[in-house]
């Protein structure tokens, strides 16, 4: 036996744990092996009672007994899992909240505006003084980002002072600059200077579209009538439009009080369009689901309209989004939505007949 | 082929609850760790389930032990507040004896404790050398090594007066 080479621990615990069927050192060898040495087979004992010595304390770690609970209880904890995942999460909610929310301040700011005539009264004793035309005033009011009503007064001395003027004819309210050649290539420069601390309008590129008339085009020459600017909204609201209200109505009742199409994005759903007074003064606002959370809102007046379209917010200045106007079919459509500049242009460049 | 999952669980439950609690030392949250085990499992159709559960379920305890380092604290008083919960002299003598376990267990190399935790569990040899990356050849070694190595470490936290008889090694 003593040039037998002794079984090792290992295989002895291999032997003991019926492991050595395929083992290149296998059962018959170590059972051979055992039978003749005495001192193997003492130490194969002793490597039991370890093993089993080792399985007791293990065994006493518990838990002594696992009840298992039916694997539908593993299914449903999946079904629960996946659920939570699918779950939207709570800033889309608030997202779309906010969104909704702001709609309806817009709308109510917009309603309460046009109700009252607030703040438009400052504006209308400036108007008094300025000698353009109505038709010269819109055009060049429907560019520009509205003032809050504070900021009108503020700038009302820079704006009078050119006044010989004759009384205008109109009891609309105008935010006019005369038509001097050096501001009508950017009608409320001044005005803008003076607002440095308000919201600062972003120029683009002016937006063509073929149809658009310039009705201002006489009074203002230049590219003032294409011109497009961020932010651009008129400035006041006319009185005789006061007593009337926002109502929605059909997309053919809107298009019979406009007298004209009633623009819309192609491929947004619609959330409706309210009108407010008709004829030329008539303007139309249509909501639009951009996405989740998020729409744009279409107002729209005859272009040529005598009357500034009455305006959402007596404190433009500090309400959120793009807004940018363009001409359309004979109608000035101004947008507004919580998106980029860029892509704000994009969408109303995609305006077409319904 | 599709894997029967609910066969698998059946037969594999109870052991891989015994193979967790092993390495998290608490019985609700062996429990816990072992149907979360499976339901990461369901999406799955390995060659090998019974291997695959158990290697999610190593994960899985991992995972927990260095959460539980990272919040030792916190962790301490919850199992305080289930041990009580749980109530009963019973239980505790329970816990006793398995703290002992548990540091005799700690006394192991870390690949030593995981053959011998795989072994426990009702792995063959093949299963664990695959399991471990060991060759199958090292699993009898391993195993005669961590079980040697556990009897002894068991026997010096153990009263003596606990202690069944003594044998020499």
């Amino acid at each position: 036996m003593s040039d037998v080479q002794h079984l090792d621990d290992g295989r002895l615990h291999a032997y003991l744990d019926g492991h050595l069927r395929d083992g290149t050192v296998g059962r018959d060898y170590v059972e051979r092996h055992l039978a003749e040495c005495a001192a193997c087979r003492a130490r194969l004992e002793e490597e039991r009672r370890v093993r089993d010595r080792a399985r007791a304390i293990l065994g006493a770690a518990g838990p002594v007994k696992v009840a298992t609970p039916p694997f539908e209880a593993v299914l449903e904890r999946a079904e629960r899992k996946r659920a939570s995942r699918r779950r939207v999460p709570p800033t889309v909610v608030l997202a779309w909240a906010a969104s909704l929310a702001l709609a309806v301040t817009v709308g109510w700011y917009a309603r309460s505006l046009v109700l009252t005539g607030g703040g438009t009264g400052t504006v209308a004793t400036v108007a008094q003084d300025a000698d353009a035309p109505a038709e010269d005033v819109r055009a060049g009011g429907i560019e520009a980002a509205p003032p809050a009503p504070r900021q009108i007064a503020q700038s009302a001395p820079a704006r009078a002072q050119p006044a010989p003027a004759p009384a205008p004819r109109e009891e609309a309210v105008v935010v006019a600059e005369p038509a001097a050649p050096a501001v009508a290539d950017r009608p409320l420069a001044n005005l803008a200077a003076v607002e440095a601390k308000a919201a600062v309008d972003t120029e683009v590129p002016p937006l063509r579209i073929a149809e658009a008339p310039a009705p201002s085009a006489a009074a203002a020459p230049g590219a003032a009538a294409e011109r497009v600017r961020l932010r651009a909204a008129p400035p006041a609201a006319a009185a005789d439009l006061a007593e009337q209200s926002w109502r929605t109505v059909t997309r053919a009742e809107a298009e019979r009080r406009l007298g004209g199409p009633v623009a819309m994005i192609p491929g947004l759903p619609s959330l409706g369009t309210s009108v407010f007074g008709t004829g030329d003064a008539a303007v139309a606002r249509t909501l639009q689901v951009l996405g989740a959370g998020l729409t744009i809102e279409l107002l729209q007046q005859r272009a040529a309209a005598p009357a500034a379209m009455p305006q959402a917010g007596r404190a433009m200045g500090s309400e959120p989004g793009q807004s940018l106007t363009v001409q359309w079919e004979g109608f000035s459509v101004t947008g507004r939505a919580l998106v980029p500049a860029d892509s704000l242009r994009r969408l109303l460049s995609r305006l077409h007949r319904p | 082929m599709r894997v029967d999952w609910a066969v698998v669980y059946r037969e594999t439950y109870a052991d891989l609850v015994r193979f967790l609690h092993r390495k998290v030392w608490d019985a609700d949250q062996a429990q816990d760790l072992a149907q979360e085990t499976f339901v990461r499992a369901l999406d799955h159709d390995p060659e090998n389930p019974r291997a695959f559960v158990f290697t999610i379920a190593a994960n899985l305890a991992r995972d927990e032990a260095r959460a539980a380092i990272r919040k030792k604290k916190h962790l301490t008083l919850m199992a305080g507040g289930a041990a009580e919960a749980a109530g009963a002299a019973e239980a505790t003598e329970e816990n006793e004896r398995a703290d002992t376990v548990r540091r005799a267990l700690d006394e192991l190399s870390e690949r030593d404790r995981e053959v011998l935790l795989l072994w426990d569990a009702g792995f063959d040899y093949g299963e664990i050398a695959r399991q471990t990356g060991l060759s199958p050849g090292a699993i009898g070694t391993t195993l005669a090594r961590a079980r040697r190595k556990l009897v002894e470490a068991y026997q010096a936290v153990v009263p003596e007066a606990e202690q069944p008889r003594k044998k020499q090694v």
